[in-house]
């Protein structure tokens, strides 16, 4: 399962698309993530890219 | 007195445009300093539209009606703040779309309403504006994001309204204030001249006191536009002479799943209501919807991304003018893997087949609109069952499903717990707006939720007569 990533690593991939979120912002980001990461990857394996619906 | 009572009362010349208009602003500086329903308030512009639609020729079928709006949609010359301090200072210059389809029905905007800042929460407690106060128990919230709208239709301070939807903002506030609200196909109305949130889900619809009022102002509102390219080119009907043949024979769906999850005391209210359909000749059978706890989900992974997008602009430049919650939901769509949006399109695309087998097999779905009364202003829990949970995860699974799959959905009152209003959710598929509003029509004809009032409403609230 993919960990929730850092508020650095958030950081860099924030300041690559020109915006500059604070340390409290990435926090409030990360809760998110950490729900939201683990329940994306079950969809990824719920409906693959082959699935026979598509 | 309910939108239709009122547009009979005028096109019977009982009470004047500008009567009407008065009565309405009357109570709106009598009451509303108590709710926060509105942002805006066009008293003058609106009593002089009013003048104007008693010298015009033409009589649509709204004239003379006063409505308010959601404070997304455009009104030419009236700020559109969406409840922002970004776009505190907008005046756009074109109405929306849909407002110019109330105004050739006739219709009067008397004002801007209070919401969840840029539609994107259920709560309505802006930090710009100041939170939207339940009419039924003002320490608690209406619902969001068109929370002014539930306030103003509950507390009687407008005739109807029209509000917008990406995953529960008309259908959570309708529930929560008791009152009566319809999400529309996707597509059926045009979002032309609307803050977007997520296009792929984002509708516009009615909130007014009843079902019929709701077909009255749909009548108005859609139509194909083919400067909105998520605009559907579907007939556009007479809904509110489609409502009177019953559901005898009608195969409703109860999504039995989100009845058990929710608070036991709204699952009673739900199950009563689901007799009433019963007892009005509905035939009633257990559905289960198979990707329905995996729905929000499939929404999340679309409506993230494109709301990012959407606020792109403002996110790189006016970061920090955005209340903290809506910063942080927005921010998460940048950091998204990119192959997430396609597996929610996957998952939209087998989500929507799976609801189109249902309704081969049924013509409605029931569900409760919320497994929770409205918590109050300042609470992020609630409990279901002695568990506690998040609001804003609660609500996904009774909203996200019906959204993802663009179906049309009405929000109807069917009960009282402590005092606080409980919502039916009535799902058809899509473009089924005439059978979704039938039963919910059938339903208040046999039953009298939707006439309940809260204390402030009552007609002498605010010294005001009614017209």
């Amino acid at each position: 399962m993919a960990a929730t990533p850092s508020p650095a690593e958030l950081r860099e991939i924030a300041e690559k698309q020109g915006v500059f979120p604070t340390d409290e912002d990435l926090e409030a980001v990360r809760a998110f993530l950490a729900i939201l990461l683990p329940a994306f990857e079950e969809l990824e394996r719920l409906v693959p890219p082959t699935a026979p619906h598509e | 007195m309910s939108l239709a009572r009122l547009a009979g009362a005028l096109g019977a010349g009982d009470l004047s445009p500008r009567e009407a208009v008065e009565h309405y602003l009357r109570r709106i500086e009598a009451i509303d300093g108590e709710l926060n329903a509105y942002i805006t308030v066009r008293a003058d512009e609106a009593l002089a539209e009013a003048d104007a639609l008693e010298r015009a020729h033409v009589r649509g079928p709204l004239w003379g009606v006063p409505v308010a709006l959601k404070d997304v949609i455009d009104v030419a010359g009236t700020p559109t703040t969406a409840g922002s301090r970004i776009l505190a200072d907008y005046v756009p210059k074109q109405d929306a779309h849909v407002v110019v389809r109330l105004r050739q029905a006739g219709a009067i905007v008397v004002g801007k309403l209070n919401l969840h800042e840029f539609a994107y929460g259920a709560l309505t407690t802006s930090p710009h504006f100041g939170p939207a106060h339940n009419p039924w128990a003002p320490e608690r919230i209406c619902g969001g994001s068109s929370g002014g709208n539930g306030a103003a239709i509950a507390a009687d301070l407008v005739a109807g309204s029209v509000g917008t939807d990406t995953a529960g903002s008309i259908r959570i506030p309708s529930s929560h204030c008791g009152v009566t609200g319809l999400r529309p196909s996707t597509g059926l109305v045009s979002n032309r001249g609307v803050v977007a949130v997520s296009p792929s889900f984002d509708a516009v619809g009615p909130i007014a006191r009843t079902a019929m009022d709701c077909a009255l102002l749909l009548a108005a509102l859609a139509g194909h536009d083919p400067g909105d390219p998520t605009s559907v080119d579907a007939p556009v009907l007479p809904y509110g002479e489609l409502l009177g043949e019953g559901i005898r024979g009608l195969r409703v769906g109860m999504v039995t799943s989100l009845v058990d999850a929710a608070d036991p005391q709204v699952a009673g209210s739900i199950e009563t209501a689901l007799g009433e359909l019963r007892s009005l000749g509905a035939e009633l059978v257990p559905v289960t919807v198979p990707l329905l706890e995996h729905a929000g989900t499939i929404q999340q992974a679309m409506q993230f991304q494109e709301a990012a997008d959407a606020h792109m602009e403002w996110l790189r430049t006016r970061l920090s003018d955005y209340g903290a919650d809506v910063r942080a939901r927005l921010l998460v769509g940048l950091f998204l893997p990119p192959d997430v949006y396609e597996s929610g399109r996957r998952g939209r695309a087998r989500a929507c087949e799976e609801l189109r087998v249902i309704f081969e097999r049924v013509d409605l779905l029931a569900a409760p609109t919320m497994p929770v009364l409205p918590p109050r202003i300042g609470t992020e829990t609630v409990e279901i069952g002695g568990r506690e949970t998040l609001y804003r995860l609660a609500l996904i699974p009774y909203n996200s499903p019906w959204s993802l799959a663009g179906l049309p959905v009405a929000s109807v009152p069917c009960g009282f717990v402590e005092g606080l209003p409980v919502g039916l959710a009535l799902v058809g598929p899509r473009l089924g707006e005439p059978t979704v509003l039938r039963a919910a029509h059938a339903f208040q004809q046999a039953t009298d939720w939707h006439e309940r009032r809260p204390a402030l409403a009552t007609p002498d609230a605010g010294r005001a007569a009614p017209p």
